[in-house]
């Protein structure tokens, strides 16, 4: 197995759309990391352009150290789960996985002892002689890691390979290609656009946007300090609510924060976890309140005056949007939404208070939309 | 080629019938449709009639015209033409002709389709369209030269002047019925098969070729077709009488045989130059009938 | 510098797999076209490499009472173009206006299109000889004034190849029609019947006009066999006769190339239908563009 990265990749495609604009990637040996995003980001750009199929328009591509930008794809050797599967259709499931055995003179022998070996780990051995239209969809995509893995590449790259899958299968497969990459200690780049799938599967998830990575990070941190807006919008269901507030002092010194016309205290222990806080003072930011941010109390209880919109019962929990007049950009009403128990009392149109939890806010540039605690990132 | 790709399947599912008026107007109306398609029908059909009529008839009996079936029908013209008149010897020659040609087109054609549309390389576009405007310069344009390049190369009433000359001429037209059907295949497989360290020969052989075989059969038997029934290269390039091929052979009886004798005897010749486009036909009609429509002129 | 090189080694790449095909193209087509050019401004003969004689030979063509006749004889095959349009126009109107067995009667019709130019001109030869079918059938059905010698009357002659083309051709042209016909939008048909249209109204303003596109098809089809393929017809329905009526180019060309041996002049009426033949192929390099096809 080998390190892989990508150190300003750029790809323009010809006829306009600038699919990666700056990534920088760097996957240690043996190590499985989670490219998310939207669709549409260039997650698949960027495994294209690592696997050789696609040519950088700047920027490099490394393996094991080594700039594999002249290397065609062979040469890499690079195994690619593609999202489509792309079995080949006229060959049966055993000629599917030695094919790229094949395509590099491996011995016979060695060939049918790989793939046989393959066929057992991935109980593939009833379906050796049947040809991929006669599969289900769970048996394709078995084939089609099959395929990648009995080549023993230097790394692998899946191109959301459970996209096509339904639900319940899905998330069996999440474990097994969790498992299968441990046991092989497999340097792998997995990409979703599903980011429950990123975080229960990453050590480590780079988030993408429009051609970037926004962050980098394993999914607590993504979670608990998001890079930016897009981060906190994007990570967790339901994802942050964003709202607007000024940062000011309170008479003791204590940062506070005002948010619907309601000055919040944010405790003795924010300025500490958050020191470039205290340089945003008097100025506009953007607060981001995770799902488990703020706690309800009656209308007319301290807090943010709210209105109750809607309350989606999800079995064991319930979710609640409550909107806040002026808590959004220019005065304008804002929604949080949060999770709690079944048994919370909220009926739409009731009036509520929301009292956020300081220690699990994080606080956004306006203008850029980046983290305030945190170095820019590039 | 301005063929629409959408009604490409061959010929269309038959018409829906339309509600007509009813009463005696529409059972009239339904009365002349029918009236004027049989009547065509009829037309198209009756020289092929008349054509099988007379090639059961006993030619010393003939007397110029046949109109129904005659009451004793005999072998006895097929016998002939094929033993005494050779085409026995037309017959392998034309089977030849037609076979060899449309191999070498639709293996030559194949390999051309691939590169067009797996490859990118200065100048595709430009090739291609030389391709498809080729596809339109016929035969006759080019046989003044070609009989003297053949002469030149010592290939006249050898077998490779005609067979290559029908095959360089279905050529333009094989590309591009391949090239149309391989552009239309998932580019991701010919990527996992790069990725998976398979050379452009691999992914030609064991990819391409497989998924593209329904093309290749139609290409393969519509260039058959048109080798069989052309009359011109081999007139010219195979004028040897051990090289005469069914078409060369009629048109040269033909005209001279035309007295009302052997009239049984050349539609029998016909009956059996037809014949293998008939089972072709028969075999399969929708690779046949697609493959001519794109072929459109030849 | 390295893309440069990147770009030759594709380009080469590429080569390696069209070169068999193109070489062959090469040799049977392209190298052939610039001969043909070529010979024509030579007085070349089989025997002789002749020398340059400028445009000679087309002012000797176009002096020519010959090459005038047969060029209006292709002409007069070309009718054969907007009759089979016509014709199938009318059969697709027929077929789609819904009645029992519409798939038999298309097939009936488009059976001649299968046999061979000289199959079916053999057949011909006696269907339409002196004493042969259509004549018997004439005098049969009380029209014996009708009947005459199609193929050896100098004034007839001609219309009788016409007639052989357009039997061949319209079946063709039917599954043409039809093919795209079955692609049109039923919905518009049924909208303009709610209408209160008739079934020809209907079908003559909103199926006809899209069809365009095939007709213009069917119509360079068309062209292309009046000025390339009717040499096997002619050979074998007339050889050109009687008295040299039937004389076509291809047949022209054919006899001033193998019978008196004159390569330049017969280079120089290819040359003729050379020019036909670029129209029809920058038709189709641009239909093909359109059709993103290249
Ligand atoms: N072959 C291509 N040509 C032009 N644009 C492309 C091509 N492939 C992808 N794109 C564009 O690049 C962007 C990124 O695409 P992609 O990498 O496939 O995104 P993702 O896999 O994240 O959904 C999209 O805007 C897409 O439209
Ligand atoms: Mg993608």
């Amino acid at each position: 197995m080998a390190s892989l990265a990508l150190i300003g990749a750029r790809k323009a495609y010809p006829g306009g759309a600038e699919a990666l604009r700056g990534v920088d990637l760097a996957v240690a040996d043996g190590e499985l990391m989670v490219l998310v995003g939207p669709s549409g980001c260039g997650k698949t750009t960027a495994l294209r352009a690592i696997a050789g199929l696609e040519r950088l328009t700047d920027g490099t591509v490394e393996i094991d150290g080594e700039d594999v930008g002249a290397l065609e794809p062979a040469a890499r050797d690079v195994a690619m789960v593609f999202q489509s599967y792309a079995l080949y259709p006229s060959m049966t499931v055993a000629r599917n996985l030695s094919f790229g055995l094949r395509a590099r003179g491996v011995a016979r022998a060695e060939r049918d002892r790989r793939v046989r070996e393959i066929a057992r780990l991935l109980e593939l051995e009833e379906l050796l002689d049947r040809r991929p239209r006669q599969l289900s969809g769970g048996q394709r995509q078995r084939v089609a890691m099959g395929r990648a893995i009995v080549r023993e590449p230097r790394a692998f790259l899946m191109d959301e390979p459970l996209s096509n899958l339904d639900a319940r299968l899905r998330v069996q497969m999440r474990g097994e290609i969790v498992r299968l990459q441990a046991r092989l200690g497999a340097t792998m780049v997995y990409v979703t656009h599903d980011q429950v799938e990123a975080l229960t599967m990453g050590r480590r998830v780079a988030v993408m946007d429009a051609g970037r990575i926004r962050q980098c990070d394993t999914p607590a941190a993504l979670y608990e300090r998001p890079a930016d807006t897009f981060v906190a919008r994007f990570i967790g269901s339901p994802p942050a609510s964003l709202l607007r507030g000024r940062l000011g002092e309170g008479r003791d010194g204590e940062l506070e924060c005002v948010i619907g016309g309601v000055a919040v205290a944010l405790g003795a222990g924010a300025e500490a976890a958050r020191p470039a806080l205290r340089a945003a003072v008097g100025g506009e930011l953007v607060v981001g309140v995770p799902a488990d941010g703020f706690a309800l109390a009656p209308g007319g209880a301290a807090g943010i005056p709210g209105t109750v919109a809607l309350a989606e019962l999800l079995g064991a929990e319930t979710l609640v949007h409550v909107e806040l007049a002026g808590a959004g950009e220019g005065g304008a009403a804002a929604t949080v939404v949060g999770r709690f128990g079944r048994g919370v009392a909220a009926v739409p149109g009731d009036p509520v208070a929301v009292a956020l939890v300081p220690d699990r806010l994080d606080y956004f540039d306006p203008e850029t939309g980046l983290a305030l605690d945190r170095p820019a990132v590039a | 080629m301005s063929w629409p790709p959408d009604s490409a399947g061959g010929t269309p599912e038959p018409p829906a019938p339309r509600r007509r008026p009813h009463g005696w107007r529409g059972a009239l109306g339904a009365v002349a449709d029918h009236g004027f398609l049989i009547a065509l029908a009829a037309v198209c059909l009756l020289p092929l009639y008349v054509m099988l009529i007379a090639s059961f008839e006993r030619a010393a009996d003939f007397d110029g015209a046949a109109l129904l079936p005659t009451l004793s029908p005999t072998f006895e013209n097929y016998r002939t033409v094929w033993t005494e008149l050779g085409f026995d010897r037309m017959f392998v020659n034309s089977a030849v002709l037609s076979l060899s040609a449309a191999a070498i087109a639709t293996a030559l054609a194949a390999g051309a389709a691939f590169g067009f549309t797996r490859l990118r390389f200065a100048g595709r576009g430009l090739l291609l369209a030389g391709v498809v405007a080729t596809m339109a310069i016929p035969a006759i344009v080019v046989i003044v030269p070609l009989s003297v390049l053949m002469t030149d190369l010592g290939l006249v009433d050898r077998l490779p002047s005609a067979i290559l000359a029908e095959a360089g001429l279905l050529l333009p037209f094989a590309i591009f019925l391949l090239h149309t059907y391989m552009r239309e295949l998932p580019s991701e497989l010919f990527e996992a098969a790069e990725v998976d360290g398979a050379s452009r020969w691999r992914q030609f052989r064991e990819i391409a070729l497989p998924l593209a075989r329904p093309a290749l059969a139609t290409t393969f038997l519509v260039s058959a077709i048109y080798a069989w029934n052309d009359l011109l290269i081999p007139l010219v390039l195979w004028q040897a009488e051990q090289l005469t091929t069914l078409m060369v052979g009629l048109a040269l009886l033909g005209p001279s045989r035309a007295g009302t004798q052997n009239v049984p005897l050349l539609m029998a010749g016909v009956t059996i130059s037809i014949l293998p486009l008939a089972v072709a036909f028969a075999v399969a009609r929708r690779a046949v009938v697609r493959g001519l429509v794109e072929g459109g002129e030849r | 510098m390295r893309a440069a090189a990147a770009a030759t080694a594709r380009a080469a790449r590429g080569a390696g797999w069209l070169a068999p095909g193109l070489a062959l193209v090469g040799l049977i087509v392209a190298y052939p076209l610039v001969r043909v050019v070529e010979w024509s401004l030579t007085d070349r003969t089989t025997f002789l490499d002749g020398s340059f004689v400028g445009l000679d030979n087309y002012r000797q063509l176009l002096s020519d009472e010959l090459f005038w006749r047969a060029f209006t004889n292709n002409l007069i095959l070309l009718l054969s173009v907007p009759l089979s349009i016509a014709i199938a126009l009318v059969v697709t109107g027929v077929l789609y206006r819904g009645l029992r067995g519409g798939r038999l009667y298309e097939l009936a019709i488009f059976v001649p299109f299968l046999p061979a130019v000289a199959s079916i001109a053999v057949v011909f030869l006696y269907v339409l000889s002196a004493g042969g079918p259509l004549n018997e059938l004439l005098r049969g059905a009380g029209a014996g004034a009708l009947a005459q010698p199609w193929l050896t009357d100098a004034d007839v002659a001609i219309w009788s190849v016409l007639g052989v083309v357009l039997w061949k051709r319209i079946g063709f042209t039917v599954l043409l029609l039809t093919a795209r016909m079955a692609s049109i939008d039923r919905t518009l048909l049924d909208a303009a019947a709610v209408d209160g249209a008739g079934w020809w109204r209907t079908y003559w303003q909103v199926a006809v006009p899209g069809m365009r596109g095939i007709i213009a098809f069917a119509a360079v089809l068309g062209f292309i066999e009046a000025f390339s393929w009717t040499f096997a017809y002619v050979v074998i329905l007339t050889r050109g006769g009687p008295d040299r009526a039937t004389y076509t180019l291809e047949y022209l060309l054919y006899r001033l190339q193998f019978d008196e041996q004159l390569v330049g002049l017969a280079s120089a009426v290819a040359v003729f239908l050379l020019v036909a033949a670029l129209a029809v192929a920058a038709y189709r390099v641009h239909s093909a563009r359109r059709e993103a096809l290249l």
